[in-house]
């Protein structure tokens, strides 16, 4: 059977919500069942690129420091949402590794395309 | 062509602006699906009625979940970017688009 | 008939836990099937069966269960999402030394490869997020 084409979105804060973390599992498994996985961090969902987090005091899991893990379990499609760093004035040096962007024309095409979008 | 299933109200989440932000960037024939304090959209109230307008301009179907308008004492009495929907209808748009997307 | 695989991420006092169940009905009664319910994060919650609300408030768990009886419904409920909000099952209790397990009949605790195996084996998989 074809692979599956999941897009994984994700547009909420850290540390407020347990979906997020959620979010990375769902990816985790998929990439273990080995689909085709793209990763989106939207609007809010950019914080969890801030490389100068402290989430040790907070008892919950930082996003960031899976991600330059990946690209092991074949996860290589991860991209932000073009004009989200800019509204919040964060600047490319300061997140965990650099991203491709998407502007949301391509956000709606990646959309489209994709079998199945998980958005937390 | 995506149903956007969205179900908070847009006092309190940015949900449905980011949804419709999304819809106004390309051309599709996908539709939104309202459920929950979503419902709360269609009150008419000048921050709301902007949004109307929006989804007026985007000439896309807007469907509202009939039973919680019912459960929340709000009019079924909608503006006309709106269609109403019940469970069963819900169910059919479900398998009419490709798939449903949450925005939460 | 089409089927389906639902995802509730919602607790018994969310909205979301109860339009989920109705969706399941509306689903049934159309026709088509459900390939599994998938129980995640707070959803885990609908499987407790240590639920006493107050009389004037329905027992969602109890309804769960009953339509999962009656339509011997696959009902998964999230190992790890479980276990960190305390819903045990009997080997679970036996394996951590706990004194109670508390999983509801008819739910069935496991990993979220289930949530996968949804995605790639049913037509449509419907999230249902609090």
């Amino acid at each position: 059977m074809n692979p599956k084409n999941i897009l994984i979105i994700i547009r909420q804060a850290p540390y407020s919500s347990t979906l997020p973390a959620a979010a990375l599992d769902i990816l985790l498994t998929a990439a273990a069942f080995e689909q085709n996985i793209t990763l989106l961090f939207m609007g809010d969902g950019v914080l969890h690129l801030l490389s100068e987090q402290n989430a040790t005091s907070s008892g919950m899991r930082n996003i960031s420091k899976a991600l330059p893990s990946l690209e092991l379990y074949e996860v290589k499609k991860i991209f932000l949402e073009e004009s989200a760093l800019h509204k919040r004035k964060i600047e490319n040096e300061e997140l965990v590794m650099p991203l491709a962007t998407l502007s949301l024309p391509e956000i709606a095409e990646v959309t489209e395309k994709a079998d199945q979008v998980f958005n937390f | 062509m995506i149903l956007h299933l969205i179900n908070k109200s847009p006092a309190k989440s940015s949900a449905l602006e980011d949804c419709i932000a999304v819809l106004q960037a390309k051309k599709s024939t996908s539709a939104m699906m309202l459920i929950e304090d979503a419902v709360y959209l269609t009150v008419s109230q000048a921050g709301n009625e902007a949004l109307h307008e929006k989804i007026r301009t985007l000439a896309l179907p807007c469907y509202i979940l009939k039973e919680d308008l019912t459960i929340r004492g709000l009019s079924l009495d909608l503006a006309d970017c709106f269609s109403l929907v019940d469970y069963a209808g819900f169910v059919q748009l479900s398998l009419d688009y490709d798939k449903v997307q949450n925005w939460s | 008939m089409q089927s389906f695989t639902l995802v509730i991420y919602g607790s018994p006092e969310s909205q979301s836990s109860s339009t989920a169940l109705n969706y399941a009905r509306a689903l049934l009664k159309s026709g088509h099937e459900i390939y599994r319910l998938f129980f995640y994060q707070d959803g885990v919650l609908n499987a407790c069966s240590f639920n006493t609300p107050t009389q004037d408030e329905e027992n969602l768990p109890v309804i769960w269960q009953t339509l999962i009886q009656e339509h011997r419904i696959d009902a998964v409920v999230c190992v790890a999402s479980a276990l960190e909000r305390g819903i045990i099952d009997a080997a679970e209790a036996e394996r951590y030394e706990l004194p109670a397990s508390n999983l509801r009949e008819g739910f069935e605790i496991s990993g979220l490869g289930q949530l996968v195996d949804g995605l790639i084996n049913s037509d449509r998989l419907i999230n249902f997020l609090p």
